[in-house]
């Protein structure tokens, strides 16, 4: 209970740090952006829509504390702003149509790259002799190191271009009618293909290094040795013995590793012009819109948070002393 | 990426440390030698640029768009430019900017990590929870958005905010090996002896860890090449510089892909995933010096 | 004989570790009084886990007392910080139990000894390096030059020893703590280190704190004794007081056990286990060992008693 509460004051907390990172950001950049947006836009978006954006931003001589409580106040309400590219749609709109797509992508990529990284990492810890165990992590290194963004590109190129396997854009054929019929589902999956299978290779690296890891270091512990002398079959050995407590430190760096995964979906949804928040934030960036971009990557951010949270519950139900101490 | 998960267990009891210096120790292994290899191939192309190639890498005098042939090593971009000139002088940028971060990271880290470690109290509080918020919130989106609000700059500051935005993790491993560290007899020695606070930090402790911070400093410098990449090649950083994240941009807004002008965007894309690996090899072999259980296994 | 300056004095010395959360808390210094005079050599004997490393901490300030007050000459350093704690310990010191924790792996010799010398004293360039290179001279470790530059692996435990007292007597102290100076080592080497100590003491007229869970050679050793156990001081005398009538049931246990005595085991051990530290246990701490147990033992506070000059004991049967 006490890890439960501690967890959700930390969820709070950086939700709350979120909210003011966002907030500030704008603020402490070098000659504000936005006064030359501003002078932009002015008589193509209603005034009073250009008045909230510069209450956004801060052109305004209200004090700051006065300026944070209203930003914070507008968030509570779901109001982000209205979005410049997509005028007169709100932010909160345009995150709503896009923020599906990069779940969809990211959750099951990651499922997949985490299933598939934990499984080899296994493996390479156990055939210790096998000339592909022993491959795996060095593959694993070089998988690891490149570019997202780059994998897309090759993938386009090879795969899309020149063998015209997939489709290289977006996450539909367009003349296809959004909704629950097999065309349109296969049209999907069509399309994610390549920009899951760029993400799970760029990401499975880390999950196998990690977990081959933590099981070479588990398998020399004494209670599996001495399991082994009591004559514990090798496959109950590896998966409930040693699997199982290897699998439980690695949650600990799923913080960071999120993180590299949801930055890696970013920039593989910019490559492949599929129409997620990475996208989204790409385009508002390439247009000034800085409220939309502000909104997306709170948005992001937020996301990012309760995915860990999700996985901190998790692994307290997974591991009894966790919760206990409530470290 | 190599994650360091475990921090407890790459205390070394000291006297079961070799007789061997550490550096031999570590090029013992071949993962370090590859890994180093390869590292240093690159520096050396870096430093070698003018040597290996006569042309300006910005200079768009040929044709564009030539594939690989004896003049061209690589073929030219869509511009016109010799690919090999712009590879080699891209990858003085790149591995400049990538180790900058690094080292902005490793040093932010270092100070972030020992110093509330060694002081307790309120300050370890406040400042590890700072730390662990910095960890949660995704680098790459916060990057892009600082990189869109200070569009086109330099690449120092480049690397001064990937380091920025990268130095949590290591802040977190070297705290917890800090608060193991702290209590042990001979740091209560150094105070005893009246040593000031940053001498038993920097001289006394930090030492007992160099193969951690080593090993954050190559995945710091893994981090950094990458980020850096990123940038560039979303066109937030400087556009006008030669680095290989440069050179995948103009290759996009060249349609190098639709031109089939393979020569122009896998060379630098490569190298960073190889400049990457060697990094990471060699975070892999300071890692198993510190972790005996590591070494017996590879 | 005149009368012994006085140099440190302990009152009613309290310190404590929580345990476990939930406020409890187990005490190792219990309570516990105790005066060091110029140039002697108190002993403090007691087995594993009576508290003895807590009290040597706590006289050298690494730890905090929780109650009870530490006189310096003068001086309450009971809870100084900062300044005046370095102060404090450029005049009291350590020797610490395990040479092979004590110094710093990553540092050589010359740096380690040289740093009391660097911060306390003041000196850099030639005097540091003269300085550095007469204390380890003064241990016994010479030619110094073949050391100066080795690093703590490179050194036989005696060896380390050594150059962790050669540290403790560069910021040439009045006092040194001196923590189970030779258990973790090879009994060949111990009374070489034994010898050092004695002849550092005769030569510089400094105080001793001497821990040791063996009577013998705290007898050796020192001129005053203190037998601790669970946390509390039960008896004090001098040494010969100590051998020739010993009054804590405790500390005839302890002379039995020590090799060399010419006692016969009167006290067959009731052992159960380690003292208890709790802070709620009630009556005398030695109860539940105790041969000679009565019931009040269980209950009454214990108080500790002086019955000679020079002799002090904290036993209900003493009263009697
Ligand atoms: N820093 C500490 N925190 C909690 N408990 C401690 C600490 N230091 C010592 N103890 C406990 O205090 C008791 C006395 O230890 P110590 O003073 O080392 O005894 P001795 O030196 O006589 O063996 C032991 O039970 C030990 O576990
Ligand atoms: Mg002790």
């Amino acid at each position: 209970m006490k890890y439960v509460l501690n967890r959700v004051g930390f969820l709070l907390i950086s939700l709350w740090a979120a909210a003011t990172i966002n907030f500030f950001l704008p603020r402490m950049m070098p000659g504000n952006p936005v006064d030359s947006l501003i002078a932009r836009f002015q008589g193509r978006i209603s005034g009073s829509a250009l008045h909230a954006i510069e209450l956004q931003f801060g052109i305004t001589h209200q004090p700051l504390w006065f300026q944070y409580l209203a930003y914070l106040n507008h968030l509570l309400h779901g109001n982000f702003g209205v979005s410049l590219t997509y005028y007169p749609a709100s932010v909160m709109t345009v995150i709503g149509n896009s923020l599906p797509w990069t779940l969809g992508l990211a959750g099951l990529s990651t499922v997949i790259s985490v299933a598939l990284g934990l499984a080899l990492g296994i493996y390479s810890a156990w055939h210790r002799k096998g000339w592909l165990a022993n491959a795996l992590p060095t593959m694993s290194t070089f998988t690891a190191a490149i570019p997202f963004f780059w994998l897309a590109m090759i993938f386009v190129y090879l795969l899309g271009y020149l063998l015209g396997w997939f489709p290289t854009d977006h996450a539909y054929t367009s003349s296809l009618v959004p909704g629950i019929n097999g065309p349109f589902i296969l049209s999907v999956l069509h399309h994610g293909i390549l920009p899951a299978c760029t993400i799970v290779i760029s990401s499975l690296g880390g999950w196998l290094m990690n977990m081959r890891n933590n099981m070479v270091q588990i398998l020399g512990e004494d209670y599996i040795l001495f399991a082994q002398a009591k004559g514990v079959p090798d496959r109950a050995l590896m998966l409930r013995y040693a699997a199982r407590n290897a699998i439980l430190p690695i949650a600990t760096s799923f913080a960071m590793s999120i993180g590299f995964v949801v930055g890696g979906t970013l920039l593989t949804e910019i490559v492949f012009s599929y129409p997620g928040v990475g996208y989204q934030l790409f385009t508002a960036i390439e247009n000034s819109d800085y409220p939309l971009m502000q909104g997306l990557f709170l948005m992001i951010a937020v996301s990012v948070l309760l995915a860990n949270f999700a996985v901190e519950m998790l692994y307290g139900r997974l591991d009894p002393r966790v919760r206990r101490s409530g470290v | 990426m190599t994650v360091i998960t475990s921090v407890a267990s790459t205390s070394v009891d000291p006297s079961r440390r070799g007789r061997t210096s550490p550096i031999r120790q570590f090029f013992k292994d071949p993962k370090a030698r590859v890994g180093f290899g390869i590292f240093a191939f690159f520096v050396l192309i870096a430093l070698l640029a003018p040597v290996i190639t006569p042309y300006n890498p910005q200079s768009t005098l040929f044709i564009p768009l030539q594939a690989p042939d004896a003049r061209h090593w690589l073929g030219t971009t869509g511009n016109g430019q010799d690919v090999l000139a712009q590879f080699v002088y891209g990858a003085r940028t790149s591995l400049t900017v990538g180790i900058l971060a690094g080292l902005t990271a490793t040093a932010i880290g270092i100070v972030m990590g020992m110093l509330p470690a060694y002081r307790g109290g309120t300050f370890d509080l406040v400042v590890s929870t700072f730390t662990n918020i910095i960890l949660v919130v995704p680098g790459l989106p916060l990057l892009l958005v600082i990189g869109a609000y200070i569009h086109q700059t330099g690449s120092l500051v480049i690397a001064l905010v990937i380091g920025m935005t990268g130095w949590a993790w290591q802040a977190r491993v070297l705290r917890s090996q800090t608060l193991s560290l702290v209590s042990r007899d001979y740091v209560v020695a150094a105070r005893l002896a009246g040593a000031p606070d940053q001498h038993i930090i920097f001289r006394e402790i930090l030492p007992n860890m160099l193969s951690l911070v080593v090993a954050g400093l190559m995945y710091s410098c893994l981090y950094g090449i990458l980020a850096e990449a990123s940038l560039e090649f979303l066109g937030l950083g400087n556009i006008n510089a030669t680095s290989w994240g440069t050179m995948l941009y103009w290759a996009t807004q060249g349609a190098a892909l639709l031109n089939g002008a393979w020569w122009w965007f896998v060379p630098p894309g490569l190298s960073i995933a190889l400049v990457g690996m060697g990094f990471s090899l060699m975070n892999f072999a300071v890692d198993t010096l510190s972790n005996p259980r590591l070494r017996e296994s590879s | 004989m005149s009368e012994p300056i006085e140099v440190l004095r302990a009152e009613n010395l309290v310190v404590r570790f929580p345990v476990g959360g939930r406020g409890r808390w187990i005490v190792p210094v219990d309570n516990i009084n105790l005066t060091i005079h110029q140039a002697e050599s108190v002993g403090i004997v007691g087995e594993s886990g009576s508290g003895k490393t807590t009290l040597g901490r706590t006289l050298v300030r690494i730890l905090e007392p929780a109650k009870g007050r530490l006189h310096w000459h003068t001086h309450d350093v009971a809870h100084i910080r900062g300044r005046a704690l370095r102060h404090y310990h450029a005049a009291v010191q350590m020797v610490f139990q395990d040479p092979f924790a004590s110094l710093n792996p990553a540092r050589t010799v010359f740096d380690q000894v040289a740093l009391p010398v660097r911060c306390h004293r003041r000196m850099s360039g030639a005097a540091q390096a003269d300085r550095v290179e007469s204390l380890l001279d003064q241990v016994g470790l010479s030619p110094a030059r073949d050391l100066r530059e080795k690093y703590p692996h490179e050194l036989s435990g005696g060896q380390r020893q050594r150059v962790a007292i050669a540290r403790a007597l560069a910021a040439d102290p009045q006092i040194i703590v001196a923590d189970e100076p030779v258990s973790m080592l090879d009994v060949s080497i111990r009374a070489g280190i034994l010898q050092l100590l004695t002849e550092l003491k005769e030569q510089l007229a400094l105080s001793f704190v001497f821990i040791t869970h063996d009577l013998a050679s705290a007898r050796y050793f020192s001129t005053r004794i203190g037998v601790m156990y669970a946390g509390q001081l039960v008896e004090m005398a001098t040494a010969a007081d100590i051998t020739r009538r010993p009054l804590h049931p405790y500390t005839r246990l302890l002379m039995a056990a020590s090799p060399g005595s010419g006692m016969k085991a009167p006290l067959p051990e009731t052992t159960q286990g380690s003292p208890d530290l709790s802070a709620q246990r009630r009556g005398c701490p030695f109860a539940p060992r105790c041969p000679l147990v009565m019931d009040r033992c269980r209950q009454a506070t214990v108080e500790f008693r002086w019955l000679a000059d020079q002799h002090g004991v904290a036993c209900l049967r003493s009263e009697e």
